[in-house]
């Protein structure tokens, strides 16, 4: 996200202070004189209190069967195996450009946990395609994912008594009860106002298996009622015998791993058009001189370096009536008029950069997922990824419709000038 | 049995020299404001020094000192007096002030200390994930949230 740092360097501007090394090495010393303990009262930042949920009461015999029945179907095995979909995510789409058919496409994470010996195996897949897996032992330079935290107090909460029934729901069409599994009460610095993080689990009403978990807080004005921190789609959460999974490095990830780290740019630089073939060392694909009345306005070359990679080259295309000055982001200088944009490489490091849209990846990630041919990723309604003859295009378009009826209608740039002439 | 590495005074002077605006930056922005900020880096180095020989060596000492600035600097917004507190420049629940700085705040704390580490202090994700305890994958997923919740907070802000 090209913006955070530029929304962070204004949050906290650089400092202002001094090295002072000898105070260092004088308040360091045993028998020196240390710097007086603060004699305020100690403000906690976060307060837990569980005792509001000590005197939550049970409502009926019908409440406790079902904390009964939640227990058991979590199990009592020591290693904890869970499958989440995360419905913060963006919804990401496959859509078929011949036929318009369109399905979900999601990002799954799957992990094991061996409470006991501290050790955790995690897999993430995208589209059903491994991407990235991990397999670590819980320690000072590893702590488990907080999902694991989350099954714990769950867990606890049950055996306690402590979780409490409040109310029924339907998730993607599954009668469901929420539980309550935790409130804590967390005060805000300056105001010391105090806000609740409330932490919920939703069982099926007819397996009382976990579906969905989430987390909200009604902290900031806006949270009407509550904001939502946490909201995870529960595919499978059950518990285990040792015998029953390995623990190890799995080998399912197969393939290369991306070289990682956010790219290094350079450019853009405006480019005459026929110059995309030679940059990008490929045929690129573009919508011709005008496409639904949106002239050609740029054809532009960047470079990039992610990792320790040598630099590769990319080209960009855009159609539309703004964007004159290409420092500015297109949604702000388009001004709402309608375009379609083009970002196209050969290099897989950088295709999964802009099939991630901006998002870094992990160390050892795989771009284990492309699109079929004749299939395009739609990700917000308007963003898109599609692969052709080796060539990964991102596309952006000012709405859904312009973005299908672009990426429908790409073809291969001509070799001959005569077509192609002097886009920008 | 296994013998620590243990780090010099040098070693740990060479490291306060070379990052101590980035030390003080991300312990700023943790804590509130730079006088907490510049105390909590203060006090991890003396803590520092004071248990260099505990240091084991298994990773960068940068990444064990980071540990100890972030931690200092968590210790220093629950000593901040009330009366101070009164006067704490960074507005970090009324979101209305900045609004940026109230979504920031109020990522969950891991988010929100990854930014500052990714973004203040320019560590990469091992290095960010031996200053936070947690594995590399999981700095990577912790940033995409935080880019992705901080995305949709601006877009919803800005309504």
């Amino acid at each position: 996200m090209k913006d955070v740092k530029e929304i962070l360097e204004r949050v906290v501007p650089e400092p202002t202070r001094e090295v002072d090394w000898d105070a260092v090495l004088r308040d360091a010393r045993p028998s020196g004189a240390r710097r007086a303990a603060p004699r305020v009262a100690i403000l906690v930042a976060a307060v837990a209190f569980a005792a509001l949920l000590a005197v939550a009461p049970w409502r009926g015999a019908e409440r406790a069967g079902i904390i009964d029945r939640a227990l058991a179907a979590v199990g009592d095995g020591p290693v904890l195996h869970v499958v989440l979909r995360d419905n913060l995510l963006p919804t990401v789409t496959l859509v078929d450009l011949s036929t318009g058919e369109r399905k979900r496409v999601s990002e799954e994470r799957e992990l094991w946990y061996d409470q006991g010996r501290g050790r955790i195996r995690e897999v993430l897949r995208f589209g059903g395609v491994v991407e990235y897996e991990d397999a670590y032992t819980v320690g000072p330079n590893n702590q488990a994912p907080e999902v694991t935290q989350f099954s714990a107090d769950y867990r606890r909460a049950l055996e306690a008594g402590t979780a409490r029934v409040d109310g029924k729901d339907v998730i993607e069409g599954i009668p469901v009860y929420w539980i309550t599994v935790l409130r804590e009460a967390m005060t805000v610095f300056p105001s010391r106002k105090t806000y609740e993080l409330v932490k919920q689990v939703a069982i099926s009403r007819e397996t009382y298996k976990p579906v969905a978990i989430r987390a909200t807080h009604d902290a900031w004005p806006t949270c009407k009622p509550v904001c939502t921190t946490t909201s995870q789609r529960v595919l499978r959460l059950e518990t285990m015998g040792h015998d029953e999974v390995d623990l190890a490095r799995s080998h399912e990830a197969a393939g290369d791993r991306l070289a990682t780290g956010d790219p290094a740019y350079r450019g853009p630089n405006e480019i005459p058009v026929e110059r995309a073939a030679e940059i990008l060392g490929r045929t690129p694909f573009w919508l011709g001189r005008e496409h639904a009345d949106l002239p050609l306005a740029h054809a532009l070359s960047f470079f990039f370096l992610i990792g320790s990679e040598r630099e590769r080259s990319g080209v960009d295309f855009f159609y539309g009536k703004g964007a004159d000055d290409l420092s500015t982001p297109q949604d702000e200088s388009t001004s709402g008029q309608p375009f379609v944009s083009m970002t196209e490489t050969t290099d897989r490091n950088f295709a999964a950069h802009i099939r991630n849209y901006g998002s870094s990846l992990r160390p050892g990630s795989l771009m284990g997922y492309v699109p079929p041919d004749g299939r395009i990723l739609v990700t917000r309604g308007r963003f898109g990824f599609l692969v052709r003859d080796g060539v990964y295009i991102r596309m952006e378009a000012s709405d859904g419709k312009l973005l299908l009826d672009a990426a429908r209608s790409l073809r291969p740039m001509p070799a001959s000038s005569a077509e192609s002439g002097a886009g920008g | 049995m296994r013998l620590n590495r243990g780090a010099s005074v040098a070693e740990l002077e060479r490291v306060y020299r070379a990052d101590f605006s980035r030390f003080v930056r991300v312990a700023t922005a943790v804590a509130g404001d730079e006088q907490s900020g510049a105390d909590a880096v203060h006090d991890a180095f003396v803590q520092a020094v004071r248990k260099r020989r505990s240091f084991r060596g298994e990773g960068p000492l940068e990444a064990w000192i980071w540990r100890m600035v972030v931690n200092a600097a968590k210790k220093r917004i629950a000593l901040r007096p009330a009366a101070e507190a009164e006067k704490f420049p960074v507005e970090y629940e009324n979101g209305f002030g900045d609004p940026v700085r109230s979504l920031i705040a109020a990522l969950p704390e891991r988010q929100r200390l990854s930014l500052f580490l990714r973004y203040y202090a320019d560590l990469d994700y091992e290095g960010i994930a031996a200053a936070l305890g947690v594995s590399a994958g999981t700095v990577g997923a912790t940033l995409n949230a935080a880019h992705a919740a901080l995305r949709t907070s601006l877009k919803e802000a800005q309504r």
